[in-house]
């Protein structure tokens, strides 16, 4: 597969992954942009590997780590826009989602590209280790603590769904 | 105020929405690439011209173990036409192909793809060329061009072949090489020369005797409903490789590689098992196996089908291997399932 054929085919998926892991359009376009260009670099390697879609986005979640360090960039926090609710309803769950997302903005880069890649990628932690580069306690740790800042209790959806 | 990790799950995936437009990235990547793409080729050129006055030696790369040359070929316009080719095999030259270089070939039962250098060399590819079987591809018309006495088009057109993502278009030729048969050139070409270049280079292709595809490698056994779908090889930094597919879709890549597993990919090789006797790594839907004078691997990258490592590992398990140096003893892509 060529570098061009692998753009042309991947780059959408690469761009939801990257909006998703950094929660800013403008910096996940810069992210991926930049880890292109670098893939381009050493496709001759990148692209005979059976899973290059792999490779790139553990370059993409190292970048994502490594921006602010690299560029100096500050990422806004306030950075999701749902749709303008129309009810109440909608209201309270758009301020519930809003809170969530200032939360998770807030953490450590480690602590975030943890959460994208267990509740987005739905990784194990394991996998997640690998794509780090640092071991599966570790990755619980930064889990443990990212979700208890965001005071998200952990296991909670199976306790609702085991309740009668 | 408490969360569950349902939220989160339902925040990260409502993000998804945020996602820009592909084109605009493309475009902003391409740009930078080609820029880049320059450099390298000049400090490539270079550094060989000082290697070979320096050592007066001629300077080499690692490539596909060719066939003998002077295989008979007709014009891609000839009548009659060549007899039908396999859909795991080739008509194009893995050599040369209409004065350019091949970089990789590919086919399946549609149509052969072929990425094309201007040099030789491990470059980036200048040219691509698609091969339609007939009735396979239904072009777009553009402005009337003719090629070996037969009607085409040129214009701007977006990729012809596999994702659509909408992405700009580029310079095209495309012509009705037989009857309800069509090619198609695209090139990065400065929109003033490409028409007249893509015609000189439409007129140099030429077919080859039909041939199977030949690999390294063939299978002891599959999962149901998966079959070999398509066959690629790459000339520098060889490699040979078979898509499997399911209903109509490639799940599944096997793609053997000249020398060990590289460092470079996205998990170190760490070999963690043994399959057939041969250092091997599993992990995350990705199998390599070292085998080597080569290595290989098998993935599902999108996994849509749901094949565990566990699959992958039975079928790894079960196949059977070539000698890499010795191209007479692989195994036709037609028999690459006992």
């Amino acid at each position: 597969m060529t570098f061009e054929e692998f753009v042309r085919a991947r780059l959408p998926v690469l761009l939801r992954f990257a909006t998703v892991l950094t929660g800013d359009r403008g910096l996940a376009e810069d992210v991926v942009q930049e880890v292109l260009v670098r893939a381009h670099g050493r496709w001759r390697r990148v692209g005979e590997m059976a899973a290059p879609d792999l490779y790139v986005r553990r370059m993409i979640v190292n970048e994502f780590i490594s921006w602010r360090r690299r560029w100096g960039r500050v990422v806004p926090v306030e950075t999701v826009t749902p749709a303008r609710p129309d009810t109440p309803d909608h209201a309270w769950v758009h301020a519930e989602r809003e809170e969530l997302a200032a939360r998770l903005a807030r953490l450590p880069r480690r602590q975030q590209a943890v959460l994208v890649l267990r509740y987005y990628e739905q990784l194990a932690d394991a996998e997640i280790a690998e794509l780090l580069g640092c071991r599966p306690v570790t990755v619980r740790g930064y889990a443990a603590r990212a979700l208890a800042t965001l005071r998200v209790d952990q296991q909670t959806d199976v306790l609702t769904r085991e309740q009668p | 105020m408490r969360f569950t990790e349902s939220d989160l799950r339902d925040l990260l995936v409502a993000r998804e929405q945020q996602a820009g437009e592909p084109e605009r990235v493309f475009a902003r990547v391409r740009a930078r690439v080609g820029h880049r793409g320059r450099r390298t080729a000049t400090t490539i050129v270079a550094a060989a011209a000082v290697t070979v006055a320096a050592t007066a030696v001629s300077v080499g790369y690692a490539t596909w173990p060719r066939e003998p040359a002077g295989r008979p070929t007709q014009a891609l316009t000839a009548e009659p036409p060549l007899t039908a080719r396999p859909a795991l095999g080739y008509t194009l030259s893995d050599n040369t192909i209409g004065g350019l270089h091949v970089l990789t070939l590919e086919a399946d039962a549609t149509h052969q793809f072929a990425s094309l250098s201007l040099s030789p060399g491990p470059n980036a590819a200048d040219v691509f060329l698609w091969l339609f079987e007939p009735g396979a591809y239904q072009p777009k018309t553009g402005q009337p061009v003719e090629v070996g006495g037969r009607p085409g088009y040129y214009g701007i057109e977006p990729y012809p072949a596999g994702d659509k993502v909408g992405v700009p278009g580029e310079p095209s030729l495309t012509w009705q090489y037989t009857d309800g048969g069509w090619a198609v050139l695209q090139a990065r070409f400065d929109e003033a020369t490409a028409r007249d270049r893509l015609l000189e280079i439409a007129s140099r292709v030429t077919l080859e005797q039909p041939r199977h595809a030949r690999l390294p490698f063939r299978f002891g056994e599959l999962p149901a409903q998966l079959q070999p779908s398509g066959v690629v090889l790459a000339r520098h930094d060889p490699a040979a490789g078979l898509f499997l597919g399911k209903d109509g879709k490639r799940v599944m890549h096997v793609l053997a590689s000249d020398g060990p597993p590289l460092d470079i990919s996205v998990s170190k090789w760490r070999p963690n098992t043994t399959i057939g006797g041969h250092p091997a790594m599993v992990w995350d839907g990705l199998i390599t196996v070292d085998l080597g004078a080569f290595h290989l691997q098998i993935s599902a990258p999108e996994n849509p089908a749901g094949y565990p490592a566990g699959e992958l590992t039975r079928i790894a398990s079960g196949m059977t291997f070539a000698d890499w140096a010795d191209p007479g003893s692989w195994f036709d892509a037609a028999d690459a399932v006992r």
